[in-house]
């Protein structure tokens, strides 16, 4: 089992857990970014058209995995295996037939079945899964479709699926399959990771702006542990080793995706702003507080270390006597004359400049700010240095698109934190390449969705299956909303990623999966956050993967500070 | 002020006359797209398909492009404009013949050639 990343690093306990008073506080500096490259570019959609009808994904996909799957059934079947279209089938003939998997399922929801007026059908309620006992596997290739028996699971299996199958026709006019096999892993990308620890946390599943506020907590317990102002040197020098934040999707609630403006009278709604707002502008904050982290105690100039706990709670601020208003007047927030917990100002005294440039310079605090008591004080961005950078995937319930692969959110709903460079705002699916490791991750609507239509239970299961099929999201665009893409299907597994992960999964999973060509992944499946108040933190020298959870006033722990499962 | 203009807000278009699409001879038959086309500006009402400036592209050659876009082999053909469903097809390696993106790009500009055989219908 690999060795738990904060305990191992804990230097001997001394007596006592504050420094004595003369003593200089030691600064952890964080370790460097070395090579950050983004591959999303197939995720991102330029100019959309959407006077295309799917036909052309289920083509480029069918067409695009052909190859590699006639390649895998001659390595598993014999080189010389018959490889036939569904035309040229002869009855009782054993051959291999590759083509996409259709699934017809009676409790399928179907718009159709949804306007039928005549037999006054209610809609089908939500089920968590819509599979049954009399669905029928059916093979579909260019021209033709078959219904598949024999040797191959219905029930676990789903839409939109390439599949290349090993049987013979029958005279019933199905096909009774012996064998069938998947497009397998990918071929392996070189692998050049660290040699020293370096770590990578992800979480997701923040869920702000819901009507609960347990999570809060748990969440800027998880920024200052990032930010390394919780805990003793120890956990700080780790902390310090963190060099990425990977937040997968559902950064919002769903409680923020109230429809209330639609189905309610348009005057009970007119003066109603959409919850969404509030958990945006909270979301900012957040991302401000991990992107600028180092923050100091205005008057002397001390960047906080220990003693920081006290402050990172959000309690309120005053409002400041100055008349400094927030520098924003933006479209959208509007000036902001009540600073909520952690207000910064961009008071030209102060000398940093915070546009875009990381890596800043440190600024002299002017004691013209600080006129209040210290614990009223505005906490004000010092040393750009230590601030790390952090990607944000949208997720279901995130304000973007619907359909996949999601577009990043727009930097204008996050005014304070997008000035930073250090802030990523990133598609959904996400695949980049930080520090010679290759990640490739989903916010869980495809998860999620294959979950829905297939007996497979767990997700991790389900995470695996998709890499060995070859494809992120096989039931895109079946039952999952997706573009209609006409030149080729971007979300077919070209190359073989290093850490493969799904986020807002409802519990923490992980797995190092190897393959039969040297590929070794670790697949994750991230918690939801706002549940389990759990994250992840990757080792990129090993790819070993270790919860951590904050949870806050719980049974058996003492005083709200971390814990480490293993 | 009459009864009429305070039934029904009066529009500046009021005034011309009104006038219904016509069909030139020779298309086929099924709904015209409506003007958002901007390529499609020449279908307006009064004008034919072809720009007279243009010499009007060989039969032969229509009837060549008419069974690339029925070819199964290619892909679906509805929805995309018939270069890139060549060019779609040279990338997945299904070998497209050379002489039709010749002649797409020679008659780049009229529309019967670019857009496929359905392009007139409706999604």
């Amino acid at each position: 089992s690999p060795t738990p990343c904060f305990r191992s690093r804990r230097p001997p306990r001394r007596r006592g857990c504050w420094p004595p008073p003369s003593a200089e506080p030691p600064t952890f500096p964080r370790v460097a970014v070395s090579g950050y490259s983004d591959c999303s570019q197939p995720f991102r959609l330029g100019e959309r058209s959407f006077a295309r009808q799917y036909a052309h994904i289920y083509a480029v996909r069918l067409a695009g995995m052909r190859p590699g799957l006639e390649r895998r059934a001659r390595s598993r079947w014999g080189n010389d295996v018959v490889l036939r279209r569904l035309s040229e089938l002869q009855e009782g003939e054993k051959c291999c037939v590759v083509g996409t998997l259709f699934k017809s399922m009676q409790l399928q929801p179907s718009i159709l079945q949804e306007i039928s007026e005549e037999h006054n059908l209610v809609p089908q309620p939500p089920l968590p899964k819509y599979i049954q006992p009399s669905d029928e596997l059916i093979l579909e290739d260019e021209l033709q479709r078959i219904k598949l028996e024999g040797a191959i699971d219905v029930q676990r299996l789903v839409t939109g699926t390439i599949v290349a199958v090993y049987g013979c026709e029958q005279d019933s006019g199905g096909f009774l399959v012996e064998d069938h096999c998947f497009a397998d892993l990918p071929p392996p990308l070189p692998w050049s990771g660290p040699s020293s620890d370096r770590y990578v946390l992800l979480a997701s599943g923040l869920g702000l702006g819901s009507v609960s506020g347990e999570a809060l907590l748990s969440t800027q317990l998880l920024v200052d542990v990032v930010t390394g102002q919780l805990g003793a040197e120890g956990e700080q020098s780790c902390a310090a080793h963190i060099t990425r934040v990977i937040l997968a999707g559902n950064l919002l609630s769903q409680n923020t995706q109230s429809r209330d403006t639609i189905n309610k009278a348009k005057y009970l709604t007119k003066k109603m702003q959409a919850a969404s707002v509030e958990a945006v502008k909270m979301l900012d904050e957040i991302l401000l507080q991990l992107c600028v982290s180092a923050w100091v105690w205005p008057g002397n100039g001390v960047p906080l270390g220990e003693g920081a706990l006290f402050l990172s709670l959000g309690y309120r601020v005053a409002k400041p006597p100055s008349p400094a208003p927030f520098p924003f007047e933006h479209p959208i927030w509007g000036g902001r004359s009540q600073p909520s917990s952690k207000s910064f100002s961009r008071d030209p005294a102060s000398s940093v400049k915070p546009s875009g440039v990381s890596g800043g310079k440190g600024a002299a605090v002017t004691p013209g700010l600080c006129s209040e008591p210290p614990w009223r004080a505005r906490l004000i961005p010092l040393c750009l240095q230590t601030s790390v950078p952090v990607d944000v995937m949208p997720g279901e319930f995130d304000p973007t698109n619907y359909t996949l692969p999601q577009q990043p959110l727009h930097r204008c709903m996050l005014p304070l934190a997008s000035a930073y460079a250090t802030l990523r705002l990133v598609t959904n699916p996400y695949q980049a390449s930080l520090d010679g490791v290759r990640f490739l991750g989903t916010s869980g609507q495809n998860i999620s969705d294959i979950f829905k239509y297939s007996s497979m239970d767990d997700y991790l299961e389900i995470l695996e299956w998709t890499l060995l099929a070859g494809h992120i999201s096989p039931t895109a665009p079946d039952t999952l909303g997706c573009y209609p893409f006409y030149k080729s299907d971007p979300f077919i597994l070209t190359e073989c990623p290093h850490v493969y992960f799904c986020g807002n999964a409802p519990r923490f999973q992980s797995k190092l999966f190897q393959g039969k060509e040297g590929q070794r992944v670790l697949l994750v499946t991230v918690p939801d956050f706002s549940a389990t108040q759990t994250a992840c933190l990757v080792n990129l020298r090993d790819l070993s993967c270790q919860p951590i959870t904050f949870s806050s006033f719980g049974a058996d722990s003492e005083d709200g500070d971390m814990e480490l499962e293993h | 002020m009459s009864r009429r203009a305070m039934e029904q807000p009066r529009r500046i278009t009021d005034s011309f006359p009104r006038r219904r699409r016509r069909r030139c001879p020779g298309q086929p038959p099924g709904r015209l797209k409506n003007k958002k086309d901007k390529d499609k500006v020449q279908l307006k009402v009064r004008d034919c398909p072809l720009a007279p400036s243009q010499p009007s592209p060989d039969p032969a050659l229509m009837e060549m492009l008419r069974r690339f876009d029925l070819s199964w082999e290619y892909g679906p053909c509805a929805g995309i404009t018939r270069l890139q469903r060549w060019e779609r097809a040279q990338e997945l390696g299904l070998n497209p013949p050379g002489p039709i993106r010749d002649a797409l790009l020679e008659h780049r500009d009229n529309p019967d050639v670019t857009y496929s055989l359905w392009h007139e219908y409706e999604l």
